[in-house]
Formats: C-alpha cells, sequence, structure tokens
C-alpha cells in the first residue's frame, strides 16, 4: 500500500475535513507508520546504473591492500637517480630511492620524494591549447611536423630541451639533426654544468665528469660545492663522506672536511672548518692554493707558476691561516684527499681543482673521471641561448618549440628572451604546468608527468635506467620523444613501443629477459661509463684562473644559488617543498637576501627589511635574512621564486634572474639599498642559539678527545629517579630510534619522506608564519659563533617516544598512551584537542590539526596519501609514530610467514642520505639500534628530565685540525 | 561580646556626610519601608537599565557568533599554535574562575566567621559568582580541538569501559568547577527564597506575581519555613567554603603538574586561590560601587563597607606579591636551568616583559595605595584601583601561561602568541554577556538581600536599645 494511497484513505474517512479529531490515534499511527516505510523504500532505489565488476581475476601479482614496488628513474637537468616507487592498487603514494642505482643507494632527497605533489597537482596543464584556446594535441603535433620541412633542411626550427642523457632521446635528436640540418638545437638549465665541462676540457683537453669517491678520502676540500645537498651524485657522495664518518669505536678513523663558501650551505655547516668567501675572493683563494701546494711539489707543476699567479688578489690574514693549515692537511694526506669544486665557479677555477686534484690526489686518488652521459655535454649547445634570442629578434624563427623547460624565465637577465618570443611566428611549450613560457608559447601541448611516462635515462657514471609509469596518464599528454617524432615527420607513435623497439635493436640477444630484468630492478645491466685516473694535465688555465684571481669590485656582491626547495623554480606547486624549510636558514615559502650579521651592521639591516637590489638597469626587490657564516661584503639570493601566474608558489619571494648576466651568471655587482617596508619571514624556527642550556640538549666532542678517552655527554646518559614506576606488561620487541649526530648533514630529505609516507598536510605560509606547520619531524639548527667562524650543530627532531612521556599523564581521555613494544601512540579517534599533551612536551614535536587541512586539498591531491596512514579530522592532535603502520605490516608478514624482502626501516631512517637514523629492537642484542645504544656516545635529549626517550643521538664529532683550533 | 556588639564594634563611628554610618543603615523607618524601598529598585527600575540591557545583550552576540565561528571552523581561527598551543581561552578561564570566588568567599567564609557587614553586598557578589562562572565554562569547552566530545571528560558509564585518564589534573577540573557551580547555584538560591516571596507578595503586575511565586517555591514565612532555611543554608555554607579553596587549587594545578618551567611549581594552589579572591574582591568593588551610587544605596553599602573590601583587596595583594617573590625566588633556589630561565630571564626580560611589569605595577605595587586610609574609604579611588588589579590579574594568568609556554626546553621551539580577532571577540564577548546576565540579575532579583538586611536590622536594633 503505496504511501500516497493510504493518505488517501484517511482523507476519504467519513470524518475527515468535518471533525478533526476523528484521525484517531490507531489512524495516525498507521500513517506515520506508511509514511516511514515508504520513505525507506524510495531511499534505497539510488544503486549505479553502471555495471561493476570485482576482481574476478585478480591480475597478477596484486593483492589489494599490499603495495607493490616499481623501479623507474628521476631525471634532473640530464641526471638520473633510480628511485622504487610503492602503488597501492595502481596508485603511486610514496617515492622512495633505488638502492641498486649507484646515484642512489637507497637514499633520496627532497626533490624525489616530493615528485609526487607534481603528479597530483590540481593545477597541471590538462588540455593542448592553442591561443589559450582549447585545441587538439594531435593536431599542434601535425602543426610542429608542418613546419619541420625537410625541404628546409629545419631552418628557422629551434627546439630547446633540458640537458639529457636518454639514450634513446639522444638517437633520435642525432637522427633529427642529420634529417634537419639547420635545426636550432639547444639544451638548457639554469644550473647548468657548462663551467665544469669547460674546465675539465681546460685541464685535460676533453670533456670529462668529475667522479669522486669519498669512501676512503682523509681530507676533502669544498670549494662552494655543496656536495652533501646537491648535485648529480649527492646521495653517493654524502653517503661515502658519512661512511668515512662514521664511528664504531675509540681506535677508527674519520675524514675531515674543508669547507671554502659564500653563502651557508649543508656541506659548509657540516664542516669542520669552513671559510667564508665570497665568489669574487674564491679564485684568489684556489691560486694561492694551487701555489702553495706546488711549492711544495715542485718536480709536477710547471716552474713558473707562482710567477704566472703573482698578481693575485690577496687575502685576508684569517684566511691565510686557513690556506696555511689547510694546504699541510691536504699533502699530509697526499693520496687520500678531494678537492670538490660547485658548478658556479668559472671554468679556470675548475680546471685548477682538477690540476689540484690531479697533484694531491695522484693516479689512485679519490677523484676520478668519466666521459658525460649527457649529450653533447661541454659544447656550445649548452649556452648557447644569445644565439636562439638573436635568431628570434631577427625575425628568423619560423617555430620555436621548447620542451619541459620554462626557458624564458630562467635565462640570463640581460636576455629579452621573453619579448624576444612574440617574433616567433609560432611558438610551442610542452610542459607540467603553467608557467612563463607556457604564456608566451602560442601552442600549449600538456606534458606527462614522469611518473606516468616510459623513458630512458642515465646517471652521472652512465648506469642506464629504464622508466616507466605507474599510474595510466591523469590527463592527455606528451613527451619530448612525441615532439621529436613529430618533427621528424614520424607517425607519433607511443613511447613505450618506440622505447622497447630501441632497446630490442641495441640488445637483441635474450632481449625479452634483460628487458624485465631491467625494468624490475630499475637498471640496465653493465651501463656504466668506466671511469679513468685523470688524464695528462695542461697547464693553460692558469692564466684564465689568474685573470679571475685578480678580479676585484668595489660595489657588493650578489651571489644567486640554486634553491634548496625549488630548485631553479621548476618546484613552484610543490607544497611539499614550498613548505619544507630550507636546511640553512629554516625559510620556506619564499627566498630573502643572505647577508652576513656584519654586513648587516653595516648597513644597518635587519631580518625583514626589504632591500632593492639594482644591477643591469633592474632592480629586484627581497626581505633581508641575517645569516651567520655568510661571506662578508656579499649578500647571496637563491633562484627560482617570485614568479608569476597562478601557481601555489608564485608572487611568494624575490625572483633573483633578472640580476644575473651572461658575462656572470652567478655573481653580479650589485647597488642595494632599504626601501623602508618590511616582510615577515615564513622561519620554521625563531631562534638558533643553543643558549645556557646547550649541554642539556646536544652533546659534541672533538674526535681526538673522544679517541683520548673523554667521557661524553655523562650528564645526558645518567638514569634519572622517576616517581612513577610502570608494572605495564613489555613486548618481547621494544622500538626505538639512534640518530648519529656525527653523519647528520641536516639536508632535511628525512622531513620529506616523513611527510609523504604519513600524508601530512601543508599550512601555507600563513600557517608557517603562525608556527603551525604539520611537519612530525623536523630538524632543528643551532649556531654558536666560535672564534673560527660558525659552529652550526643539526638534529633531526621528532617524537622520542619516551618511556616516562610527559604527554600520556596529562591527557584527560587517554589519548595518547604507551604501547607494550614501547611506542608513545597517539589515539586520533579518542583524542577532544586540549593539546595538554604538546604543551607538556618538552621537545614540542606534536602538532595539531587547527583547521580540517584534508578537507581543503584539492583534487586529486587526496591520491597521494598513503591508505595505510589515517587522515586526521580537525581538532586532533599528530605527530610521529616511529612509523607504526610499517612495524604492523612487518609483523604481519612475520607472522603469516611471508618472504618479506623489505627490512623493517622508517621512512626517514630509508630517505636518510648519511645513514643517520637507526630503527629498530632495542632488546635485540644484534640489531644496530642496540649496539648504538649502547655505545658511549648515546645519549638522550633534556635526559634530566627523566623522559627516557627511546630516541637516542649520537654525540656529534668534529674533527678539527689542531693548528686551526 | 554579643554579635550584635561585636558587629558595631566592625562599623566605625565617624561623621560622614553629616550622619553617622551606623545610622545609615537605620534610617528606614521600619522593616516595611526598608522592603519597599529595596523591592521597588526592581518593581521601578531605573530608565537606563532596560536600554543597557539591550545594548549589552547586542554586544555579547560577538561572543555567540565568535563561539559559533570557532566550532565551525576550528581552533585555528584563534592565535593559538604550537608550543603557545593555551592562548586566550585558558587565560580567560582561569581569570573568571576566580573572579568567581569572591561571591561564595563574602557569602560562605563570612558567613561561617560571622561577619554581618556582608549582608549587604552577599547577593550581588554571589550573583557574580554564577555569572562569572558561566562566562568561565565556555572557555575549557570551547578550546577542545572536538568540542562536541567534551563529555569524554566526565566519567561515565559506556559500553566501550573507557574512562577519563584520572592522572590528568584536566579531569579533576571538569569535576571541580561543576561541582562549585552547582553549590555557588543552590546557595545564592536558597538565599534568594525568602526575598522572592516578598517580591512576590508585593509585585505590582500579575505577571511578575506569578513569576516571583514559582521561584518562590511556596515560601510562606513561617517559622518552620525558617527554621530549615536557617539549617539548610548554614550546611551550603559549610559545603561551600572549602570549595573556595578547592577550585582554583584544582585550576592550579592544570598547571601545576604539567613539567613546563613557569608552570611546575607547588606553590601554585595557595598562590592562585589568594589571586583569586584578589581579583573577585576587586570586580565586588568594580560593580558595587557604580551600583550603589546609581540606586542610591549608600545607607545599605556604607563606605564602611567598602572599606571592609578594600583591606581584604590589600591582604590578598600582599599574599599575591609574597607569592610572586616566592616562586623566582623558589626558582633560583632549585639550580634548576630550565626554571632559572623562565623565572630570571623569560618573564622578566623576555618577549613578555613588558607585561610581567605591568602585573607587578598593579598587583602589587598599586594595591599599596590602600595603606592610606583616605583611598580605603573613596570609592573613585577604589573603583580605579579595582579595575587595575582586574587588569593586572588578567595579564598575570596571561603572563604565566603564554610566556612559559612561548620558551620552554628547547630554543628552536621558542615561538610567540598573537592573539586573534576572535579571541578578542570572546574575551570582550564574555565582558559584554557577564554584564547583561548582570543587567538583568538587577532588573529582576531582589540584588541586597532583604530579609538578611531586615534581621540585622533588628539585630542591631536590639543592641542599641539594650546598650
Amino acid at each position: 500500500m503505496s504511501h500516497r494511497h493510504h493518505l488517501d484513505l484517511l482523507a476519504n474517512h467519513p470524518g475527515a475535513g468535518v471533525d478533526p479529531p476523528a484521525l484517531t490515534r490507531r489512524g495516525f499511527l498507521r500513517g506515520v507508520a506508511a509514511g516511514v516505510g515508504s520513505a525507506s523504500a524510495f531511499a534505497c532505489t539510488r544503486a549505479p546504473a553502471q555495471k561493476i565488476v570485482p576482481y574476478r581475476e585478480q591480475p597478477e601479482e596484486l593483492i589489494p591492500g599490499r603495495p607493490l614496488h616499481y623501479a623507474s628513474a628521476l631525471t634532473l637537468d640530464g641526471y638520473a637517480t633510480g628511485i622504487l616507487v610503492e602503488s597501492h592498487e595502481g596508485r603511486p603514494t610514496k617515492i622512495e630511492g633505488n638502492p641498486s642505482h649507484p646515484a642512489s643507494l637507497g637514499a633520496s632527497g627532497a626533490f624525489e620524494q616530493a615528485t609526487l605533489m607534481d603528479l597530483y597537482s590540481p593545477r597541471r596543464l590538462r588540455g593542448a591549447k592553442k591561443n589559450r584556446a582549447p585545441a587538439s594535441g594531435a593536431a599542434l603535433l601535425d602543426e610542429l611536423a608542418l613546419s619541420a620541412d625537410p625541404a628546409r633542411r629545419g631552418r628557422g626550427i629551434h627546439l630547446v630541451l633540458p640537458p639529457t642523457s636518454s639514450p634513446l632521446l639522444s638517437a633520435r635528436l642525432i637522427a633529427l639533426q642529420s634529417r634537419l640540418p639547420e635545426l636550432g638545437l639547444y639544451f638548457h638549465s639554469a644550473i647548468s654544468r657548462i663551467r665544469a665541462w669547460q674546465g675539465a676540457r681546460d685541464a685535460f683537453g676533453q670533456v670529462l665528469e668529475v667522479r669522486p669517491n669519498l669512501r676512503h678520502a682523509q681530507v676533502v676540500l669544498a670549494l662552494d660545492a655543496d656536495f652533501l645537498a646537491s648535485g648529480p651524485d649527492w646521495l653517493a657522495l654524502a653517503k661515502q663522506f658519512a661512511d668515512g664518518r662514521r664511528v664504531a669505536s675509540r681506535n677508527d678513523t674519520i675524514n675531515r672536511l674543508y669547507a671554502v663558501t659564500g653563502a651557508p650551505s649543508v656541506t659548509g655547516d657540516s664542516a669542520d672548518h669552513r671559510l667564508a668567501l665570497g665568489d669574487r675572493e674564491l679564485p684568489a683563494f684556489v691560486a694561492r692554493l694551487l701555489i702553495a701546494v706546488t711549492r711544495e711539489l715542485p718536480d709536477l707543476s710547471p716552474p713558473d707558476l707562482a710567477q704566472r699567479l703573482a698578481h693575485t688578489r690577496a687575502l685576508a690574514p684569517a684566511a691565510e691561516h686557513f690556506l696555511a693549515a689547510l694546504t699541510r692537511d691536504l699533502l699530509a694526506a697526499r693520496g687520500a684527499c678531494a678537492v670538490l669544486v660547485g658548478p658556479r665557479q668559472p671554468a679556470s677555477v675548475h680546471a685548477a681543482v682538477h690540476a689540484l686534484n690531479a697533484l694531491l690526489g695522484g693516479e689512485h686518488g679519490p677523484v676520478r673521471y668519466a666521459p658525460s652521459a649527457v649529450l653533447d655535454a661541454g659544447t656550445a649547445r649548452h649556452d648557447a641561448l644569445p644565439e636562439l634570442c638573436a635568431a628570434l629578434e631577427a625575425g628568423a624563427v619560423e617555430h620555436v618549440v621548447v620542451c619541459d623547460v620554462d626557458v624564458t624565465r630562467t635565462c640570463y637577465g640581460d636576455l629579452p628572451l621573453r619579448a624576444a618570443f612574440a617574433k616567433a611566428k609560432q611558438s610551442t611549450y610542452l610542459g607540467l604546468f603553467d608557467q612563463e613560457t607556457a604564456r608566451v608559447c602560442g601552442s600549449l601541448l600538456p606534458a606527462l608527468h614522469v611518473l606516468e611516462s616510459w623513458a630512458d635515462t642515465r646517471a652521472l657514471d652512465g648506469t642506464t635506467s629504464l622508466v616507466q609509469p605507474l599510474i595510466a596518464p591523469l590527463y592527455d599528454g606528451y613527451d619530448a620523444l612525441a615532439v621529436v617524432q613529430a618533427l621528424a615527420r614520424e607517425p607519433v607513435r607511443p613511447s613505450h613501443d618506440v622505447l622497447r623497439g630501441f632497446w630490442q635493436a641495441q640488445r637483441p640477444n635474450d632481449f625479452e629477459a634483460r628487458w624485465v630484468g631491467s625494468l624490475a630492478s630499475g637498471i640496465v645491466a653493465e651501463s656504466e661509463i668506466p671511469s679513468v685516473a685523470a688524464p695528462a694535465l695542461s697547464w693553460g688555465f692558469i692564466e684564465r684562473l689568474a685573470a679571475d684571481a685578480t678580479h676585484k669590485g668595489e660595489l657588493l656582491e650578489l651571489m644567486v644559488h640554486a634553491d634548496p626547495q625549488l630548485y631553479d623554480g621548476r618546484f613552484i606547486d610543490n607544497p611539499w617543498l614550498l613548505e619544507l624549510p630550507s636546511p640553512t636558514s629554516k625559510l620556506s615559502w619564499g627566498n630573502a637576501v643572505e647577508l652576513a650579521p656584519e654586513t648587516a651592521a653595516e648597513l644597518a639591516v635587519n631580518n625583514g627589511d626589504v632591500l632593492a637590489l639594482s644591477a643591469n638597469g633592474k632592480t629586484v626587490e627581497a626581505p633581508a635574512l641575517l645569516s651567520p657564516g655568510h661571506a662578508p661584503r656579499a649578500l647571496s639570493l637563491t633562484l627560482g621564486w617570485g614568479q608569476s601566474g597562478e601557481l601555489l608558489g608564485a608572487t611568494h619571494g624575490a625572483n633573483a634572474f633578472p640580476l644575473t648576466s651572461a658575462d656572470s651568471p652567478w655573481s653580479t655587482s650589485i647597488v642595494c639599498r632599504k626601501t623602508g617596508r618590511r616582510e615577515e619571514l615564513a622561519l620554521a624556527q625563531e631562534s638558533f642559539e643553543l643558549g645556557s642550556f646547550a649541554d642539556e640538549i646536544f652533546a659534541s666532542a672533538t674526535f681526538a678527545d673522544y679517541r683520548a678517552g673523554a667521557k661524553l655527554a655523562d650528564k645526558l646518559r645518567e638514569p634519572q629517579p622517576s616517581l612513577y614506576t610502570s608494572d605495564a606488561p613489555q613486548a618481547p620487541r621494544q622500538w626505538g630510534m639512534a640518530i648519529d649526530l656525527g653523519v647528520c648533514t641536516g639536508c632535511s630529505a628525512c622531513v620529506l619522506a616523513c611527510q609523504a609516507e604519513n600524508s601530512i598536510p601543508t599550512v601555507g605560509k600563513a600557517g608557517v608564519l603562525k608556527h603551525r606547520a604539520m611537519h612530525w619531524l623536523r630538524v632543528d639548527r643551532y649556531v654558536t659563533r666560535a672564534e673560527h667562524g660558525e659552529r652550526v650543530r643539526v638534529q633531526p627532531m621528532a617524537c622520542q617516544h619516551c618511556e616516562k612521556a610527559p604527554c600520556e599523564y596529562v591527557c584527560p581521555t587517554a589519548a595518547t598512551v604507551h604501547s607494550t613494544d614501547g611506542l608513545n601512540q597517539m589515539v586520533y579517534n579518542r583524542c577532544v584537542g586540549t593539546r595538554y599533551c604538546s604543551n607538556n612536551c618538552p621537545y614540542k614535536v606534536r602538532r595539531f590539526n587547527w583547521f580540517d587541512y584534508h578537507e581543503s586539498e584539492r583534487s586529486p591531491l587526496e591520491l597521494s596519501h598513503n591508505p595505510n596512514v589515517t587522515v586526521r579530522e580537525r581538532g586532533v592532535m599528530e605527530k610521529c609514530s616511529y612509523c607504526v603502520q610499517r612495524i604492523r605490516a612487518h609483523e604481519i608478514a612475520e607472522k603469516t610467514g611471508q618472504a618479506r624482502i623489505r627490512p623493517l626501516v622508517t621512512a626517514c631512517e630509508q630517505a636518510c642520505p648519511t645513514r643517520a637514523i637507526t630503527f629498530g629492537d632495542t632488546r635485540d642484542p644484534s640489531a644496530p639500534v642496540a649496539q648504538l645504544h649502547a655505545s658511549e656516545r648515546a645519549f638522550s635529549a633534556l635526559a634530566t628530565l627523566g623522559t627516557v626517550p627511546r630516541t637516542r643521538y649520537l654525540t656529534r664529532l668534529a674533527n678539527p685540525n689542531p693548528e686551526l683550533e | 561580646m554579643t554579635q550584635e556588639a561585636a558587629y558595631l564594634s566592625t562599623v566605625p563611628v565617624r561623621p560622614a556626610g553629616g550622619l553617622q554610618e551606623r545610622e545609615l543603615l537605620l534610617t528606614a523607618a521600619n522593616d516595611q519601608a526598608l522592603t519597599d524601598e529595596l523591592l521597588g529598585k526592581i518593581f521601578h527600575p531605573p530608565p537606563w537599565l532596560d536600554r543597557s540591557i539591550v545594548i549589552t545583550g547586542l554586544l555579547s552576540l560577538s561572543l555567540f557568533g565568535a563561539i559559533a565561528y570557532t566550532l565551525t571552523t576550528g581552533i585555528g581561527t584563534w592565535g593559538v599554535t604550537i608550543p603557545v598551543a593555551w592562548g586566550f581561552a585558558i587565560t580567560n578561564f582561569v581569570w573568571w574562575i576566580g573572579i568567581g570566588h569572591a561571591g561564595t568567599f563574602i557569602s560562605a567564609f563570612l558567613l561561617l566567621l560571622e561577619q554581618k557587614w556582608r549582608v549587604s553586598i552577599n547577593r550581588f557578589a554571589e550573583a557574580m559568582t554564577l555569572f562569572a562562572l558561566m562566562q568561565a565554562a565556555v572557555f575549557p569547552l570551547l578550546h577542545l580541538g572536538r568540542a562536541w566530545f567534551f563529555y569524554w571528560l566526565v566519567p561515565y558509564p559506556n559500553e566501550m569501559h573507557i574512562w577519563p585518564q584520572f592522572r590528568s589534573s584536566l579531569t579533576w577540573d571538569v569535576a571541580a568547577v561543576s561541582t562549585y557551580f552547582t553549590v555557588s547555584l543552590l546557595f545564592w538560591y536558597f538565599g534568594l527564597i525568602p526575598d522572592l516571596a516578598a517580591a512576590r507578595d508585593r509585585a505590582p503586575e500579575r505577571w511578575r506575581r506569578r513569576a516571583y511565586g514559582v521561584f518562590a517555591l511556596g515560601w510562606s514565612g513561617s517559622a518552620s519555613d525558617w527554621h530549615r532555611h536557617r539549617i539548610s543554608y548554614g550546611l551550603l555554607a559549610g559545603i561551600a567554603a572549602p570549595l573556595v579553596i578547592s577550585v582554583h587549587s584544582v585550576v592550579s594545578m592544570d598547571f601545576s603538574i604539567g613539567i613546563l618551567p613557569g608552570w611546575h611549581s607547588t606553590i601554585f594552589p595557595p598562590y592562585f586561590v589568594a589571586g583569586a579572591i584578589y581579583s573577585g574582591f576587586a570586580l565586588v568593588l568594580t560593580l558595587l560601587i557604580p551600583v550603589r551610587r546609581l540606586y542610591r544605596l549608600e545607607h545599605v553599602v556604607t563606605t564602611a563597607h567598602l572599606e571592609k573590601m578594600a583591606i581584604m583587596l590589600m591582604i590578598t595583594g600582599l599574599i599575591v606579591t609574597y607569592a610572586y617573590g616566592v616562586e623566582t625566588y623558589l626558582a633560583w633556589l632549585g639550580g634548576d636551568p630550565f626554571e632559572m630561565n623562565n623565572a630570571l630571564h623569560v618573564r622578566p626580560l623576555g618577549r613578555y616583559a613588558f607585561l610581567t611589569w605591568v602585573v607587578v605595577f598593579c598587583n602589587c605595587v598599586a594595591p599599596q595605595s590602600l595603606w592610606l586610609r583616605f583611598v580605603r574609604r573613596s570609592p573613585l579611588a577604589l573603583f580605579v584601583l579595582s579595575l587595575v588589579i582586574q587588569l593586572g590579574m588578567w595579564l598575570e594568568r596571561f603572563v604565566l601561561i603564554v610566556s612559559s609556554q612561548s620558551a620552554d626546553f628547547l630554543p628552536s621551539a621558542t615561538h610567540g602568541f598573537v592573539p586573534s580577532a576572535i579571541d578578542y571577540a570572546l574575551l570582550g564577548g564574555t565582558l559584554c554577556f557577564f554584564c547583561f546576565l548582570f543587567l538583568l540579575f538587577l532588573r529582576f532579583v531582589p540584588f541586597i538581600p532583604i530579609s538578611e538586611l531586615k534581621a540585622l536590622r533588628l539585630e542591631l536594633r536590639r543592641g542599641m536599645h539594650g546598650s
């Protein structure tokens, strides 16, 4: 009986309309029952119209709920880093390093981790456009093919790519050039290695890549080389360096690191001795070092070298003192010392460093060489944008095609490329995001993200990796190969087929097994380029070095750098990187003019004062940030910020590119003026001074004292009396962590790994300004001014999982409790959000959901969440869980007897390039963590509070040169 | 010495405006005149009262708007952060709770101690207590990240067999504050019943007679009514008196069980109670002085009353000053580097140093003026001083709560607290809402205890005639 019928019945009741009370109790109840019944019946009719199919035939290897890991590789400026991608039912959620890849060795950096955010960015280009109107991508490719008329031999066609080491793309480009010999081909990167390549050519007569192995180096000198946090092989170098520094007993030896840097760097922070020298003075320092070293080794060098370098600019007395001690140390460690130089330095400095390595390292030294894997490395193609600009301005360009590089924004400031693009008859941009070049090009092709594409790529040492897609393209997209195919007037075939065909032609024998093997392991076997000892030196660079070393400038010097978060600005849409505090300044959501406190005092500038920097007729405004350890009389500014457009980080920070010029891309003389305005800096840390309770927090010692048997941090090792006795049951396993402060560099890869693993939201600049960043793991940085330069101490700080946790007894709802295996657990469901636990946490590692952060995430960012981690709602506290989801998955795997290949590691431990973090069962005497906890270097931060943390630190051991103490 | 004589000895006999104060209380011709005069205050309210009620009612909307915004958007709308996770809300809570002490202190303690002069002001102070507690109760509920689960702090049987975590002082807090509120409400209401009956009997309009009749609970004024009333009132006073001590002691443990330098201190319970009574007396003065003037009640609330209150202020102020000294001295004596940093660096020299010194001025220096007799007897001076002390006590809680969190153990985690507009709206909103409730009280409730005053008058007369 339908509801309506029933109402009709009621209406037709003899008394209806006449006598309302005639609606009897019984009638009323009948009506209600009918109403409820029919309402619930109607509510059930929303079954989906489409037929859905369960996993009746489950895809091979796929067990719902269990993630799979696929090997792939990420490429930055042509150099690959091998990765393993965790995939949940076809959805990549986490990127980890590939242990068998030589440029990763299992570690991963912030850029690798954060690539996921680019994939899922809601602001990716989603469809081809022509003159900002939707267009068909295939039609745009056809237009490309049309303009690439072989009859015109490619005249007027200009193709700009990032440097590439891809064997397939290289072969295709070579083929394309033979088909279109007048094609203009450019490789552009804002962080170009052209000067390093030129230096090698000056020294050795050929373009070679430097391939150091620091494992057994006793003395390392880093000249503006941030080898512990950037560069194509930094993950490997950081591990080698840390291995040479790890101490198990008092009988070990450790290496010594000298750093000469202008701006603060992770390497400078980690150095035993650092010297702050601007770019203007560094060539002079190198020249002096070369003179000093050759004086001791006269038979290996030209006799008139000192004479030829006689006019070198003088150094300050402190620098001379540093130089003298350094020289003696280097010579004493001859055969086991390495000199590294950064790509910003001029070719003459690179050449001089090659000479130093040849003199000091010798044939079996730590530094070796090999040809580059990058196509056309060292040729003018890598530095020819002025020619492109001239061609554009001359109106000689039919079609300029830019693939995946924001060239108009990242070219030198004195190159009017942006305006010149308007003069091209046709212009096409292939990219992920609507960056500046996309806005000046007529045609727009959305690019495939690397996790959506098939490709190949090579690491610095030549090891080749196959790039395989983890997910079907989220949107219509193309890759550079498609563009090259179109230009070659070939039918655009799927990249997978082209790639497979290419490799089948390369290695026809037993191809299928090799192909599958390469995809599975992430590397193509035997693809490494063998390294060689240094070829014979030619000393022709000396005159150039002499010229560079006498260079003087009256004005302030501005040094520009790659940004630790945004690199050259390509990660401008990446929330994780935008919010990652810079390892050396703790600044996020922007850049700042960094300068030494003395220089700031001279200029009467304070933190946050907006400065106007003028050079080449252009002015850039940016807030000042005082940076102890910065070179005096110099300022530094990182690249990549201050972009226009709609991307997440646009309008944040200042754009340093306009101040650069082709003559001196990395260092400019500038005029600096205070604007009188102030800007708030989104600093993750407010105070960098350890203050009066340094010895309650941090323990450090010199290696010499340690060897001599000095007691380390006794105060932070003694057990404290406690009123709380625990009779709680204890599981056989007791989890704990050890962090070796002797090898931690503060690079912050762990911070992002934690963010990715635990689906930690970002809070934006306003949130950071209010100190509400959600990172479960942060890296504390403390600077103390010592007599000889600054001492920087870094300390990763996450929940310490105190055995007597102050947070637990103040929670009124028992939402944070101890597990039997020693974890301080956070029960989100039970948390009402009094925040007392955070107040009572002496380490301040608890994070509160001030807003519903995940609710405001735009689709498809939610795809990046780890399905094994709860998404926290507004109003609850969260914090480091020791990756409890990994612990439990591991235990389940053990219980069910699954052969689990992957050992139990936390996300931070897994990413750490220097292996500073060790996690495991503290009750298992064979576990590394138990041994580290028992080490005489182990201490607990704030141990005197009696919290008994499960995370223990190992005393930082510095290895200073006694001469410089 | 008889009770009457004891009271009379507390009332100084001095010429004041040509009349002796003792006589001021006695000017009304008879009991009926006194009743009529005092009930007339509510039956014929002054013209400004209704307007003030409307204005404060409208201003109170900012409180409800801010509450709604906070509940729908999140605690992120406030200035709180990590490390300062408790900001205005907890400061306001402690301040309002503290203010709520004076009422019960005056009613219960002074009743038990047979201090007769309390009679003129106790109703008033009790109402203030209740309304202050209502303001206070807003904050601990609202400051929860998930306020809708507030009842998880209450021990109630549930199917999951989960109890609150009783080692946390926040669960004690719930019990202490709710008990205190209940007892204060009962105590206030019990004292009010005879006067409500009087209002019922004399109200000019029918609806008023009905309304007062409902709340008068059938009071007939018979000897048996009075007998039971006196017994229960005395018992309630006995229950309420220890609560005055316990509630703020428990509130202080919200801080002292923490390990935070600046919070972790065993002197907090007495220190907090003294501070609470201090601020409570100050607020009684703030409210009493204008009401006394506007309602022309100088003969009921005499200068002698004001002076008694002023002396209470001075005594509690000295206790508070002593506590400040002891707190700092013990931090230094203890030698704990974190405590020393907090007491000797963060508070006097750090980010909130200015406020710290304002607190010292308001709470320690300014009340020293009460050593002067003419200050103690000047309504204007006392009014200004009471405002200064309330400001000082609010800032004391702010400095204690916020500065301790802003710099505790790790220098890397230091950060300040900047209140948001919502924080100010909540503080201002509760002030307005308090005034709104208080004006309603003045409008509808006999705010001077008529029956007790009559009894006192009788006693005094007898005492005078007898002597």
